[in-house]
């Protein structure tokens, strides 16, 4: 009941934060494009018409087309699936793996601890992009070895924020209790610590997803992971690089779709934040 | 905390995105040249230095020199025993042999050496160099390309002076145009370290050489050629070459007054350079095209039928039009182009015929079922091409998965350029027809890459090897590229024009149908 009520009073007091809000919104809007983007789309993803090349933003075509003749409209709504299964994937497996490491690390300390964090600090040290570059040169540059990519690089990120949490939580009273009943280790991570864990993690992993949609975007730039003529927003920017002066729009339509969402998930993750922590743990 | 980082990162990112999209705004104020005609009098063609743009050389030794930067440098320095010129002609004028014959069985020719041609070191051009030049290619020992190229050449004899004899194994109608490719200019036969050393007659002489950063060159001034009124060769002081490979920045330089001459523009900046007033582009149609060829030992292109189905299904001119804005000319599905004047078998583009394609698939097994993965270069027109010609073959119910590599693993140790089923590969212009044949398409050719093999075509190869007789040739090229059409394992979608841009105030510039590294600088001039 106690529960309840105060989610109920989060909510409410999102009324005073309208960002938190469109972002919440446009989240929510890619997301259902992700599901429903083919249906809804005036245009086929990779229907040509080689006789309206590079032609600006009309009743038509609302961004354009590109240099194919495609509908850039068409093309970023399509889109939106790929960058969340790539991304979401991605952050979802950095999630899972982090917080396996940071509860272990946590909960076990000393020696288990340190050799973790230390493997993590190793991780942290390489440039993400150009460990990226690397893997996907040499595992080949495939769909599901981005989100590999992508997951291994933020699990340093989650594993850290999860073994603070726990760290505190476990000099806590109904932890004591729990291990002088004589409850497992995993009982005791999993039943007592994990519940407490979840909300800043929750917060974590859409700080992970605005982070993944800008790596996978970047990746698709470079033209790794992805092939033509696929609608990855990232690799749309690249492509339509080279066609700048001619024709803006094919760059602008999908770099305006990562910069909006990219905010919006950070928008949805200030709110996540405010309704979830609203003692308000800090960065 | 976060939140700022990821708002900062935002920015960040669109700025990037905005500065690599386009960065032209930015770049007049770099705009006055510095070495621009100063000297030149007013109605004098002499002085000025020329500053280029391209890629870094992998060697400036001639003899290892492939890559094209490579051979631009050689071309700047040297010169050839017979210069191939802008239509692929062998130029007399500009060759350093003044007269050549040959004997009537073909396998003896001699060539009279230029009088008083002088090498950058004072020293006088003479047979002895010009045997030094020619025993050091084709000397197997050396590892260098050329003693592949020059294996038919079994003697090198020096007669006199000015006068030296090869002698071949069997008759070969395009020795001269060999003779001009461009590991071949004539180095002085004092050279002992072509890392260091280089010595020859050309226009220009190395200056200074910065590996991966610039080259420069000063003016010959013993150079021997002169122009139509007497005036000696070259008007320019000297060239800066600076290595920059990445196009967009060669355009953007170009734009910004800091570089006066670019070969190789890529197609998209094109209509915008031609906008320019202070920029002027040459074409020149050329023999550089992106063979797309099918696998013909195994399935499924070892079934003739799903060639040529293939092939109907293919509209040329759109992909021209899609990935090259229009600017070169439809393929017929062989390797030789229309700047091969008489060698050139001119018929209709071949007609798209979606059903014909569909009729020759199911006749070959296959209905709606066919796939084919399609490996492309990461590089220039060529996944443009891949996209389209994707959509083009799903009309007849063919799904392409295009597969894009970076160049350097198409090339790479695993040779997939060799081995995929079903790939893209960019083909130079080169001085003859007949290279592309022996080695790509005879079925020993070492770059045999769609594993082709007719008795027939080997047969019309070898003959058009040795034929002496231009017509005859003709006639045996024209037949060749019937075959190709009927059932050889490609589609050529179109030949390249060779695309050059340059300031306005450099005037002389002779576009070449030749690989396009391969331009006379001595003739280039500053005028304002």
């Amino acid at each position: 009941m106690k529960k309840n009520r105060r989610r109920g009073a989060s909510w409410r007091r999102l009324k005073h934060y309208p960002a938190t809000l469109v972002g919440f919104f446009i989240v929510g809007f890619f997301l259902l494009m992700a599901f429903i983007g083919p249906l809804v789309a005036p245009y086929g993803y990779s229907d040509q018409n080689l006789s309206e090349r590079l032609q600006p933003p009309s009743r038509e075509h609302i961004i354009g087309t590109d240099q194919f003749g495609r509908d850039v409209f068409s093309r970023v709504l399509v889109g939106s699936r790929d960058i969340y299964l790539t991304a979401g994937s991605g952050a979802l497996l950095a999630v899972l793996i982090g917080l396996a490491i940071g509860l272990i690390a946590g909960y076990f300390g000393g020696l288990v601890d340190e050799i973790l964090m230390r493997l993590i600090d190793v991780l942290l040290a390489i440039p993400p992009l150009l460990l990226a570059m690397i893997v996907l040169f040499s595992l080949g540059s495939s769909r599901l070895n981005v989100v590999i990519v992508v997951g291994f690089l933020y699990i340093p990120m989650v594993s850290r924020v999860v073994r603070s949490v726990v760290l505190d939580l476990k000099t806590r009273q109904f932890v004591e209790a729990a291990k002088l009943r004589g409850e497992t280790s995993l009982y005791i991570m999993f039943r007592e610590i994990l519940p407490s864990v979840l909300p800043p993690l929750a917060v974590e992993a859409s700080m992970r997803f605005s982070y993944a949609i800008f790596l996978v975007a970047s990746l698709g730039f470079l033209g790794l992971g992805v092939q033509p003529p696929s609608p990855d927003w990232g690799l749309m920017v690249g492509e339509a690089r080279n066609f700048f002066s001619q024709a803006m729009w094919a760059l602008f339509g999908p770099a305006g779709a990562v910069v909006i969402l990219v905010v919006s998930v950070g928008f949805m993750s200030d709110g996540l934040r405010r309704m979830l922590l609203p003692g308000g743990v800090s960065e | 905390m976060k939140r700022t980082l990821i708002t900062v990162m935002v920015l960040l990112f669109s700025v990037g995105l905005l500065w690599a999209g386009g960065k032209k705004e930015e770049s007049k104020p770099a705009g006055e040249k510095t070495e621009t005609p100063t000297m030149a009098a007013k109605n004098s063609k002499y002085g000025g230095t020329l500053t280029r743009a391209y890629f870094a050389p992998g060697t400036l030794d001639p003899a290892f020199a492939s890559d094209i930067t490579a051979g631009e440098i050689c071309g700047i320095w040297g010169d050839y025993l017979a210069y191939v010129d802008e239509n692929l002609s062998v130029d007399q004028s500009r060759s350093l042999s003044e007269k050549w014959e040959f004997s009537p069985d073909g396998l003896t020719w001699t060539f009279n050496l230029r009088k008083g041609v002088k090498f950058h070191n004072g020293q006088e051009m003479t047979s002895k160099d010009v045997k030094f030049t020619f025993d050091r290619l084709t000397d197997a020992d050396l590892g260098a390309a050329t003693a592949d190229l020059y294996s038919n050449i079994k003697s090198i004899t020096a007669a006199n002076t000015y006068k030296i004899v090869f002698k071949l194994k069997q008759q070969n109608p395009d020795f001269l145009s060999q003779l001009g490719e461009y590991q071949s200019i004539i180095v002085w036969s004092g050279t002992t370290d072509f890392n260091t050393q280089h010595i020859g007659t050309g226009k220009f002489m190395i200056d200074n050489y910065l590996p991966e950063d610039r080259i420069t060159f000063k003016r010959n001034p013993n150079y021997w050629r002169k122009d139509a009124e007497g005036n000696q060769l070259p008007y320019l002081d000297g060239i800066d070459y600076l290595f920059l490979s990445e196009p967009s920045s060669q355009v953007e330089a170009l734009r910004g007054g800091q570089v006066d001459y670019l070969i190789y523009v890529p197609t998209e900046y094109i209509s915008s350079l031609e906008a320019d007033p202070n920029t002027i582009v040459y074409q020149k149609p050329s023999n550089f095209h992106y063979a797309i060829r099918m696998r013909s030992d195994r399935a499924p292109f070892d079934d003739v039928r799903v060639r040529q189905a293939f092939r109907a299904a293919v509209d040329r001119k759109a992909i021209l039009d899609g990935s090259f804005e229009n600017l070169g000319v439809t393929g017929r599905d062989t390797p030789i182009g229309p700047g091969y004047g008489d060698y050139y078998l001119d018929v209709p583009e071949p007609k798209r015929d979606i059903a014909k394609a569909r009729r020759l698939l199911a006749a070959a097994g296959y209905n709606n079922n066919l796939t084919v993965a399609l490996t492309t270069q990461q590089s220039s027109a060529m996944p443009a091409i891949a996209t389209i010609l994707k959509e083009q073959l799903a009309e007849a119910g063919v799904t392409i998965d295009i597969q894009l590599v970076p160049p350097d693993v198409y090339y790479g140790a695993d040779n997939l350029w060799l081995k995929a089923d079903f790939a893209m590969t960019d083909w130079g212009s080169r001085a003859t027809p007949q290279s592309y044949l022996d080695l790509a398409y005879t079925t020993t050719a070492s770059w045999n890459e769609s594993h082709f093999s007719d008795p027939k075509l080997d047969d019309l190869a070898a003959q058009a090897a040795v034929e002496i007789n231009h017509n005859k040739r003709a006639k045996i090229y024209a037949d060749i590229q019937r075959l190709f059409m009927d059932r050889g394992p490609l589609i050529v979608a179109y030949f390249t024009n060779n695309l050059f841009a340059a300031t306005d105030k450099l005037k002389g510039i002779k576009p070449t149908s030749f690989f396009p590294t391969h331009v006379d600088y001595a003739v280039m001039y500053f005028k304002e």
